[in-house]
C-alpha cells in the first residue's frame, strides 16, 4: 500500500491539472458551475478508466520489467519530476514523466521494450500535430453546419454551452481512458494490481484531484483558452477529446495539454491569427525532452540509492 | 423537446425579454411619430401632451426591460462574448428613444412654433427618420433571430440618413431665408439639427448591428 501513495499523488495532481484542459473554458467564463464540471468530469474520468483504460495500462505496464519496488520508484520519480516542474512553473506532462521514469528504471535494469518506446514517442509527436489537423478539419465542417442552422442568438449560445458540456464529458472520458495508465500501470506491470483494480484506483485518484484541487487551475488555464471565441474553444475541447481518445484506443498515454496546444495552433493557422504564445509551443518541446529527462534522472538516482549495499 | 426547453429556459427568457424591449422601443417611436404629426397639424395641445406622456411611459418601460435583461444576462445563461455584445446592442438601441424624448421636451419646454411654410420640410425629415428607425427595428429583430440580411437593411438605412441630411440642409437654408427674428431662426435651426440627429443615431445603430451580425458568424 505504501508504494501506491506516490501513484495516488500522481493521479491526484493529474486530475488537478488536466481537468482544466477540458472544462477550463466553460468554468472560467461562468458558463458552467465548477461543482457541475467537477462532478461530471470525475464520473466520466472513472468511466473512461474502467471501460477503456486497459490498453494503455498494458502498454506502460510492459515497457520494462517491474517489481513492487521498481514500480514504487517509478511512480515516486514521476511524482517528483511533476512537482519540480510545477514549482519551476514549467509546462508539465504526467505521461512523459511516467515514461521517463520507467526508462530510467529500464536503463538501470538494462531492459527496455524498445518497440513500445518507439510507439510512445511517435504518439507524443503525433498528439499536437494530430490535434492541430483535427481542429482545422472540425472547424471547417462544423462552422458550415453552425452557419446553416437557423438558430436565434440565445439558441446559438445554448448550443455552444451544451456543446462545451458534452465535449467536456467526452474529454473527461478520454482523459480517464488515456491517462489512467500513468497512475497505476507500473503496479499492474509489477503484478501488484489487476488491470481492473489499476483502472479503478487510478481513475478514482484522478477524480479526487479534479474534485479537490482543479478549481484554481481551471480559472487560470481556462482564461488562456477563452481568449478564443466560444465556437473555437468548443472545437479545441472536441479536438483534444478525439485525439486523446484515439491514443487511448491505441494504448499510449499522451499529454492533454499538448493536444490543446496543437488544437489552438490549428485554429490560429486557419484564422491566420496568432492564437498561441511562443511559450506554449516551447512548452511542447520541453514536455518531450525536459520532463522525461528529469524523471529518468530521478528514477536512476532512486534506483541507485535503493540498491546500495554495505560491503564490510 | 420539453427536456430541451427545460435546459433552454434561461436563454428563452432572455430572448423573450429582448423582444419585449424591442416592442416597447418600437411603440415609443410610434408615439413619437404620432406626437410630431399632431404637432405639425394642431401644434402644442392636449393631444400632443397625450402622445408625449406615452413616449415617456414607453421609454421608461423600455429602460426597465433593458436593465432586467442586463441583470439576467449575467446569471450564467449566455456565453461571455454574447453578454458584452447584447449589452452594447441594448445601449446603442436605447439612444434613439432617448433622443426622441429629448426632441419632444424641446418642443414642449421651449414652446417651439414652426412657420406653416416649414411644415412640409419637417414632415419629410420626420418621415425619413421614422423610416430609418423602422428599418433599424427590422435589422435588430433579424440580428436576434440570426436571420441575416442585415447588410441590405444597413444600406437602406444609409440611404435614408443621406436623404434626411439633405432635407435638413434644405430646411435650414429655408429658415434663414425667412422673414423672422434671428433668435427664432437659431432656435428652429437647433431643433432641425437635433431632429436630423435621429437618423444619424439610426445609422450608428445600424453600423453596430452590422458588426454584431458579422461577429455572430463562425
Amino acid at each position: 500500500m505504501f508504494y501506491l501513495i506516490s501513484a495516488l499523488y500522481l493521479g491526484w495532481s493529474l486530475g488537478a491539472n488536466d481537468a482544466a484542459n477540458i472544462f477550463g473554458t466553460a468554468v472560467s467564463s461562468r458558463m458552467v458551475k465548477f461543482l457541475t464540471a467537477a462532478i461530471l468530469s470525475s464520473i466520466f474520468v472513472i468511466l473512461g478508466s474502467i471501460l477503456e483504460g486497459k490498453t494503455g495500462i498494458e502498454t506502460i505496464g510492459k515497457l520494462s520489467v517491474m517489481n513492487l519496488t521498481t514500480a514504487g520508484i517509478s511512480s515516486l520519480s514521476a511524482a517528483i519530476a511533476v512537482t519540480i516542474m510545477t514549482i519551476l512553473k514549467l509546462p508539465v506532462s504526467t505521461s512523459q514523466a511516467v515514461v521517463g521514469s520507467i526508462i530510467g528504471i529500464g536503463v538501470m535494469q538494462k531492459h527496455i521494450a524498445l518497440i513500445g518506446l518507439y510507439k510512445i514517442i511517435i504518439c507524443w509527436i503525433g498528439t499536437p500535430i494530430g490535434a492541430c489537423i483535427l481542429s482545422i478539419i472540425l472547424y471547417v465542417i462544423l462552422a458550415r453546419v453552425a452557419n446553416r442552422i437557423r438558430l436565434s442568438w440565445t439558441g446559438f449560445d445554448f448550443m455552444m454551452r451544451a456543446g462545451l458540456i458534452i465535449t467536456g464529458c467526452y474529454g473527461a472520458y478520454a482523459l480517464g481512458a488515456n491517462n489512467v495508465a500513468n497512475v497505476t500501470a507500473v503496479f499492474y506491470g509489477a503484478g501488484f494490481l489487476s488491470v481492473q483494480a489499476a483502472a479503478l484506483i487510478g481513475g478514482t485518484s484522478i477524480a479526487l484531484g479534479i474534485l479537490t484541487f482543479s478549481k484554481g487551475v481551471m480559472q487560470t488555464v481556462g482564461k488562456g483558452i477563452v481568449k478564443l471565441d466560444a465556437f473555437s474553444a468548443l472545437i479545441v475541447v472536441f479536438s483534444n477529446a478525439i485525439t486523446v481518445h484515439t491514443y487511448a484506443i491505441i494504448g499510449v498515454p499522451v499529454s492533454t495539454s499538448q493536444a490543446v496546444v496543437g488544437a489552438v495552433l490549428g485554429i490560429g493557422l486557419l484564422k491566420r491569427a496568432e492564437a498561441l504564445k511562443k511559450r506554449s509551443i516551447l512548452g511542447v518541446f520541453s514536455g518531450w525532452i525536459a520532463t522525461p529527462f528529469i524523471a529518468s534522472i530521478c528514477s536512476i538516482l532512486l534506483y541507485f540509492i535503493t540498491h546500495l549495499k554495505y560491503i564490510g | 423537446m420539453r427536456l430541451l426547453d427545460f435546459f433552454f429556459r434561461k436563454q428563452r427568457l432572455i430572448e423573450k425579454e429582448v423582444f419585449d424591449y424591442l416592442q416597447m422601443w418600437k411603440k415609443c417611436l410610434e408615439y413619437f411619430k404620432g406626437a410630431m404629426e399632431v404637432y405639425l397639424v394642431e401644434g402644442i395641445g392636449e393631444k400632443f401632451d397625450y402622445y408625449v406622456q406615452e413616449v415617456y411611459k414607453m421609454e421608461e418601460r423600455a429602460d426597465e426591460l433593458r436593465r432586467k435583461v442586463e441583470w439576467e444576462m449575467y446569471s450564467k445563461a449566455l456565453i461571455p462574448e454574447s453578454r458584452g455584445d447584447i449589452l452594447g446592442f441594448l445601449e446603442t438601441m436605447d439612444k434613439i428613444p432617448n433622443k426622441a424624448e429629448s426632441l419632444l421636451n424641446q418642443i414642449k419646454l421651449q414652446k417651439l412654433e414652426f412657420p406653416k411654410e416649414l411644415n412640409q420640410n419637417l414632415e419629410r425629415i420626420v418621415a425619413l427618420s421614422c423610416e430609418a428607425i423602422q428599418l433599424v427595428y427590422e435589422a435588430a429583430t433579424r440580428l436576434i433571430r440570426r436571420n441575416g440580411g442585415i447588410h441590405k437593411l444597413a444600406d437602406k438605412i444609409d440611404v435614408k440618413e443621406t436623404e434626411c441630411d439633405h432635407a435638413e440642409q434644405d430646411t435650414i437654408e429655408k429658415i434663414f431665408s425667412m422673414d423672422i427674428e434671428k433668435a427664432d431662426m437659431i432656435l428652429l435651426k437647433e431643433f432641425i439639427i437635433e431632429l436630423g440627429n435621429l437618423s444619424d443615431r439610426a445609422e450608428d445603430v445600424s453600423d453596430r448591428l452590422t458588426i454584431l451580425s458579422v461577429k455572430r458568424r463562425v
